[in-house]
């Protein structure tokens, strides 16, 4: 087809758009939609009673503070990488702060480890996976409301960069709630879960990002 | 230091431009696609995979005109404007150089590449009702690349991806000419029979 041809049938089908809200405006409403879910899941199960005592563990509080830094880093990111003038490095933010989280719990285990090699015990904790899949879901549905206009052209990334976010931030407030004292244990069952979440949700990313409204054939 | 300064002048326009093609200004519209081609044809002659031809390019260039009409509400008259369609460039040329990875893997070089979808010579004009004439030439009338991508999706019935891997074309682009085609069918025919 002719170059020429094609600009004057794209300028017929010129009908106005609603353009997408901004980055920031759609990270701020997704953090808040979070922030209430998962503030509400805290008040109904109510704050482990050691937590205190763990807040006084700078491990516990760098590792706590690292995973709602990964959560807001990735939504941004998902966000932001989903614009055709998405910087390179937009993909790499979360990974700082999940990388500090994952050694701190690394670093955990490792210390489980040395102080007692026998007593480290590893269990099944389904609980872990069920809330933060619950609690992950109205957020990701926010995000992929938000994100049905916008056709991303590297769709498994974006979804994977927000299914890690909104995952994280429930992991974040799933620790507040649910005592599980084996760093072990919240590496395998909290950073297994974000990762079945994110590679899910990379999975299917072409029919979650899909923008069904402006389906032409 | 002119050059700069014309260049800040283009931005400005550019992004005034499409701020009004977002709100449905057509003549705006026409004019930004018109200013931007020598830009766009320029970047992807530079970028594009050594030895592109000249049909090659313009095809490049053809699918970022597609694709900025596809993701145009996601421009933000807030951030610079040549950024965003330089994103739009750099996408579609790692297309081509997927496709042209993939056509190494799986075509070979023919002399004369076979008329997939040449209609069957009818044996009398007579034995076609009105309607099928009129489909024919309404059908005559879309462009090479409409007719391809109504035939693929409609009349083949092929997935956006299956047709997308047959043509080499992206499956925005076969969105696009499938749409133009069902829309110019539609008009040839006067009423929402298709």
């Amino acid at each position: 087809m002719d170059t020429e041809r094609l600009i004057a049938e794209l300028v017929a089908d010129a009908r106005p758009v609603a353009r997408v809200w901004p980055v920031a405006k759609r990270t701020v409403v997704t953090l808040a939609l979070s922030f209430v879910v998962l503030a509400l899941a805290v008040w109904i199960h109510g704050v482990r009673p050691e937590l205190p005592q763990l807040l006084r563990d700078p491990r516990f509080v760098i590792a706590e503070f690292a995973s709602v830094l990964t959560g807001i880093a990735a939504i941004y990111a998902c966000f932001r990488s989903a614009l055709p003038d998405a910087p390179r490095w937009a993909p790499a933010l979360p990974l700082l702060p999940f990388a500090l989280w994952v050694a701190m719990l690394g670093s955990g285990c490792l210390d489980e480890f040395l102080r007692a090699p026998d007593a480290t015990h590893l269990g099944t904790s389904f609980e872990c996976l069920n809330t933060i899949v619950l609690t992950s879901i109205p957020p990701a549905l926010i995000m992929i409301v938000m994100l049905r206009r916008v056709v991303p052209f590297h769709p498994a990334a974006v979804a994977a960069m927000g299914a890690l976010g909104v995952s994280s931030l429930a992991s974040a407030a799933l620790t507040l709630y649910h005592p599980l004292n084996s760093a072990a244990m919240v590496l395998i069952w909290h950073i297994g879960t974000i990762l079945l979440v994110v590679a899910g949700a990379s999975l299917f990313s072409r029919p979650l990002l899909r923008d069904w409204r402006s389906e032409p054939v | 230091m002119i050059e700069t300064a014309d260049r800040a002048l283009a931005e400005q326009e550019w992004s005034a431009l499409m701020r009004a093609a977002q709100d449905g200004d057509q003549a705006a519209y026409a004019k930004l696609l018109r200013a931007i081609l020598p830009h766009v044809r320029g970047l992807v002659r530079r970028r594009a995979y050594g030895g592109s031809g000249d049909a090659e390019i313009e095809d490049v260039v053809q699918e970022v005109l597609l694709s900025l009409h596809l993701v145009r509400q996601t421009y933000d008259p807030a951030r610079p404007f040549r950024p965003w369609l330089a994103g739009i460039v750099r996408h579609r040329l790692l297309d081509q150089a997927r496709r042209r990875a993939r056509r190494g893997r799986h075509e070979v070089a023919v002399e004369t590449l076979p008329e997939t979808f040449q209609p069957a010579a009818a044996n009398t004009g007579q034995d076609e009702s009105d309607e099928i004439a009129a489909l024919k030439r309404a059908m005559a009338a879309l462009s090479p690349g409409q007719r391809q991508a109504f035939e693929l999706l409609k009349v083949k019935g092929l997935s956006l991806k299956q047709a997308a891997a047959e043509t080499g074309l992206s499956v925005p682009a076969l969105k696009v000419a499938a749409h133009r085609a069902y829309k110019s069918l539609k008009v040839a025919f006067g009423r929402d029979k298709l």
